[in-house]
C-alpha cells in the first residue's frame, strides 16, 4: 500500500514526532508507514485522515502487490 | 490501540529482572549441577505421584521439597509478565512485532525440539523436553525485545 503521509505533513508543517504524538504512535512507527513498511489499521487510516482533513482515499492507495 | 490481554507497561523491569534470575539459576540446575542448595521440604497436595518403583497413587498429603516448584513459579509468572506487558508507547506496530515474534519462536522451539526428538536419545531427552518447555518463553522473549530495540533504532534521524 503506498501512502503520501509525508507530503501531507508537509502541508500541515508536522515532524514525523507532531503527527506520532497526534495518533498516539511512536514516532518509528510513523516513519515506518511513511517508508511502506508498515500498513496502519483503518483506524489508524481515519485518524491520519481526520487529522489532514482529506478523505483516505487521497492519503493512501493501493499498490501492485496489493 | 486497545487490548485487555497485556500488563501494565510499569512491571515490566521489575519481571525482567526476576526473569533473569530464575532462568540462570534453572539452566545452572539443570544443566551443571543439580545438587539441592535451598532444601524447603514441606507437606504439599499430590493429585498424582509414583514412587521410584512406578506405583502411581492419587490424592494423598506428601513430603516433598517445594525449592523447584517455587522456581518454575516464578519463572512462568515472571516470564509471562515481561513477555506480554505493555510497551512505553504501545501501538500497532507493537503489536505487530510481537505477533511475528511469537510465531517465529513457536517455530523455532518446535523445530529445535524435533531435531532433538530424532537425535538425542536416552534419559537425557527428558531434560531435553523440560528444558523446551521453558525455551519458547525464552525465544519470544529474546527476540522481541531485540526486534524491538533494532525498530526503535531503525529511525534515529528524521528524514
Amino acid at each position: 500500500m503506498k501512502n503520501n503521509i509525508k507530503v501531507q505533513r508537509a502541508i500541515f508543517n508536522l515532524t514525523q514526532q507532531d503527527l506520532a504524538d497526534r495518533i498516539g504512535v511512536s514516532r518509528q512507527t510513523i516513519n515506518a508507514m511513511e517508508a511502506g513498511k508498515f500498513v496502519p489499521s483503518t483506524v489508524l487510516a481515519l485518524k491520519i485522515s481526520r487529522l489532514f482533513e482529506k478523505p483516505v482515499n487521497e492519503i493512501f492507495e493501493l499498490g501492485e502487490e496489493d | 490501540m486497545k487490548t485487555n490481554y497485556l500488563f501494565p507497561h510499569k512491571f515490566k523491569t521489575i519481571s525482567g529482572i526476576m526473569f533473569i534470575v530464575a532462568t540462570l539459576v534453572m539452566f545452572y540446575l539443570l544443566l551443571i549441577d543439580d545438587s539441592e542448595i535451598i532444601n524447603l521440604d514441606i507437606t504439599v497436595f499430590a493429585v498424582m505421584n509414583d514412587d521410584i518403583f512406578g506405583k502411581m497413587k492419587y490424592f494423598e498429603f506428601i513430603p516433598n521439597d517445594i525449592f523447584d516448584e517455587l522456581l518454575i513459579s516464578v519463572f512462568v509468572i515472571s516470564g509471562l509478565v515481561f513477555a506480554f506487558s505493555k510497551e512505553k508507547i504501545e501501538d500497532e506496530m507493537t503489536a505487530k512485532i510481537r505477533l511475528e515474534s511469537l510465531v517465529w519462536s513457536t517455530y523455532v522451539n518446535y523445530l529445535l525440539f524435533f531435531l532433538c526428538v530424532w537425535f538425542v536419545y536416552g534419559s537425557i531427552i527428558y531434560t531435553v523436553m523440560m528444558i523446551a518447555l521453558f525455551t519458547h518463553l525464552l525465544f519470544f522473549i529474546i527476540r522481541f525485545n531485540w526486534k524491538l530495540y533494532t525498530f526503535k533504532h531503525s529511525a534515529d534521524h528524521e528524514e
